[in-house]
């Protein structure tokens, strides 16, 4: 009863004609963006966030949202049609969706892969409703002791799982926390890296480092995929809806791809990509027939997609109740929240507990929007597939100009974001994700501020950080996370040794 | 044979690009550490054990530790690529296309946020926006300009008159 009045008013405020016109906006934005390769949610989003400036604050999470969804499912149409993957998590789509598409198939993978993802994120949605109440109420309860272990332990947590190794995920949230102590330091009053420049002593704009590391990285590091036009695609591809009889045969997977979609989504900074990969070899090893996988079995393409959409349910705990993005698009979110005036953290289910219920209700919409969007409306999103980037690049780059400048009215932050254009794309051709470069800016004063309310309570004692179990919990899983990546680079190394592999990662 | 002399290149190119970049982390993080050390400290005191300092001086040494693991790592697979490729410096053949493309467009960024101080948002965009599709290949002048004309107006209408910003 307590969860369900909150959530019916939130639904009552995501249902307002506006906030529907704009969830399914969002929503067809998302599934159109998702579907080119080389253009990611946590982009789009940017380029949209210059529009939402004038909007309210839940409109504008609501198109944000919408997007965040849309590409989710957007991403499985590349995949599935051209084999090259709108999104990264979409690449498992490709095994199973192609071939099903090469054998004259391609509504029915397309059909599956819509209800994988509609199924997979009403679980996920399911998850999300059910669990931030309940989490947000004990994360009131943390101490600036807990919430700086939290803080620590996600940054950890991110580079321990984002793609590449956990040195490169390390160096990137260290750089990201470094770049967040830019400015004036709000206790000693000393400017710390400002150069003398005036514009930095209030510290980066965040906002701008966003539109930059997401979205001038992005067009600068795509440019390889300008030209990249198929001529595979047509619009005659009708979906094909799989009959419920098909999906009462395929409900492992569904259940699979949606339990491991939110729970691993739920890890800060994992995102969707390692788990549909995991949820692919979980259903394959557990179905009747895993030697039809990746010939073209509906389970191949029911899983990853379920995974995929199931990831934004999970994503939403950890921002809704920590204020700690799952994954760049809710890092974007995250943003986007500040610059509306609404601090996220253990604090945003009790002081803007409307805005939190309406953004989970409108999860719940967009979600049904991608549905009907992806079922009536395919042949638009298909059409995408055969847009050439060169006419959008430039767009994308008035958007950024627009994104940065409109957050503080002035030139400098589009400078900002020029620079960490060019910081990301270097990151970015090494193969450091920048994410992990944003997460350090968003937790880097959070757990500054902490560490230093903690000490002060504690006058001055370390030990305030093993004082309780969760505390000492939270730091063991911290070390053990660093453990098992020297233990793995240990055992790589060995077999380096051998001969088997060619490439050092440490 | 030639595509695993090419491969044996394209790791050594790579292998070289890493080390690059793992020195310049490393020099980075010597930088913060340099410039936070020398920073005046003010009058404002410190409640605690963490000053000002603290967490910048905490994350430079972490950025010269784990750029120096990453380095060590990559100077191993450079090792291991110029044994492979027989030699230890690639001959030089960068992605010159791409480098050119990506240069025009950092060059015609900033052009156009230079120009937004003295031309109307209409014609810097329209301008940003007629060479950066000629940049990336398109021939046809109709609609190059066309395309560049109508965005700039929609980007115009949307953001200068209905969203008022004072670009």
């Amino acid at each position: 009863m307590t969860m369900l009045e909150p959530l019916i008013g939130g639904f009552a405020d995501a249902l307002q004609p506006m906030n529907l016109l704009m969830t399914v906006t969002g929503t067809a934005l998302g599934i159109a963006v998702g579907a080119l390769p080389g253009l990611s949610s946590p982009m789009a989003i940017i380029v949209l966030l210059p529009l939402t400036y004038g909007m309210e604050t839940l409109p504008a999470l609501l198109l944000l949202m919408g997007v965040y969804v849309g590409t989710k499912l957007g991403g499985s149409y590349s995949a599935i049609l051209l084999r090259t993957p709108g999104t990264p998590a979409g690449a498992c789509t490709a095994l199973d969706g192609h071939p099903m598409a090469r054998r004259g198939e391609a509504g029915l993978a397309l059909g599956y892969a819509t209800m994988g993802s509609t199924l997979g994120g009403l679980f996920g949605w399911l998850i999300a409703v059910s669990f931030v109440p309940l989490i947000a109420a004990i994360a009131l309860r943390s101490g600036p002791a807990d919430i700086a272990l939290i803080g620590v332990a996600g940054l950890v947590m991110v580079s321990a799982f984002v793609r590449g190794s956990m040195v490169k995920g390390l160096i990137g949230v260290t750089l990201g926390v470094l770049i967040s102590t830019i400015g004036l330091d709000p206790e000693a009053g000393v400017a710390r890296y400002t150069f003398g420049v005036l514009d930095l002593m209030s510290g980066i704009p965040f906002a701008a480092a966003l539109v930059g590391l997401f979205g001038l990285t992005v067009v600068l590091s795509d440019l390889t995929l300008i030209g990249d036009r198929s001529h595979l695609v047509t619009r005659k591809v009708r979906i094909a809806l799989p009959g419920a009889r098909d999906l009462a045969r395929y409900w492992q997977s569904i259940a699979i791809g949606g339990t491991y979609g939110t729970t691993i989504g739920a890890i800060p900074g994992v995102g969707a990509e390692g788990a549909t990969w995991l949820a692919y070899a979980t259903a394959r090893r557990r179905s009747k027939t895993p030697e039809k996988f990746g010939d073209g079995a509906p389970e191949g393409v029911l899983a990853p997609e379920a995974t995929n959409n199931a990831t934004t349910g999970g994503t939403m705990i950890p921002m809704m109740t920590l204020g700690i993005p799952g994954d760049g698009s809710t890092a974007v979110m995250l943003g986007a929240l500040l610059l509306h005036g609404v601090t996220p953290g253990v604090t945003m289910m009790r002081d803007n507990g409307d805005i939190v219920w309406g953004i989970l209700a409108g999860l719940g919409v967009a979600t049904l929007a991608m549905f009907v969007l992806g079922w009536k409306a395919i042949g638009i999103f298909i059409a995408v597939l055969q847009q050439d980037r060169s006419w959008l690049f430039p767009f994308v780059l008035v958007l950024v100009t627009i994104g940065a400048f409109a957050t503080t009215n002035t030139f400098f932050p589009v400078w900002v974001a020029i620079v960490f254009g060019i910081v990301g794309l270097a990151f970015e051709s090494r193969g450091f994700p920048v994410v992990t470069i944003v997460l350090g800016i968003i937790l880097g004063p959070v757990i500054e501020i902490n560490l230093r309310l903690a000490l002060s309570l504690s006058n001055g004692q370390w030990s305030t950080f093993v004082a309780t179990w969760p505390r000492v919990a939270l730091l063991a899983l911290v070390l053990l996370l660093i453990a098992l990546e020297i233990y793995r680079a240990v055992k790589t190394g060995k077999v380096d040794k051998t001969g088997r592999a060619t490439e050092t990662q440490p | 044979m030639a595509n695993a002399a090419d491969s044996a290149q394209h790791l050594l190119r790579e292998a070289i690009r890493d080390v690059a970049f793992g020195l310049a982390l490393i020099g980075g993080g010597g930088f913060a550490l340099y410039w936070i050390a020398t920073t005046p400290r003010g009058f404002g005191g410190t409640s605690g054990p963490v000053g000002f300092d603290t967490v910048p001086i905490v994350c430079s040494v972490l950025l010269m530790v784990l750029s120096a693991v990453y380095l060590a790592g990559r100077i191993l697979a450079l090792v291991a690529a110029a044994r492979v490729a027989g030699r230890w410096l690639p001959p030089l053949r960068a992605p010159l296309a791409l480098s050119w493309q990506r240069l025009a467009t950092l060059l015609a960024l900033i052009l156009y946020v230079l120009a937004l101080r003295h031309v109307p948002f209409w014609a810097a965009t329209f301008g940003l926006l007629a060479v950066m599709f000629t940049v990336y290949g398109q021939r046809s002048p109709v609609a190059v300009l066309g395309i560049a004309a109508a965005g700039s107006a929609v980007l115009t209408a949307l953001f200068i008159h209905a969203l008022r910003l004072p670009i």
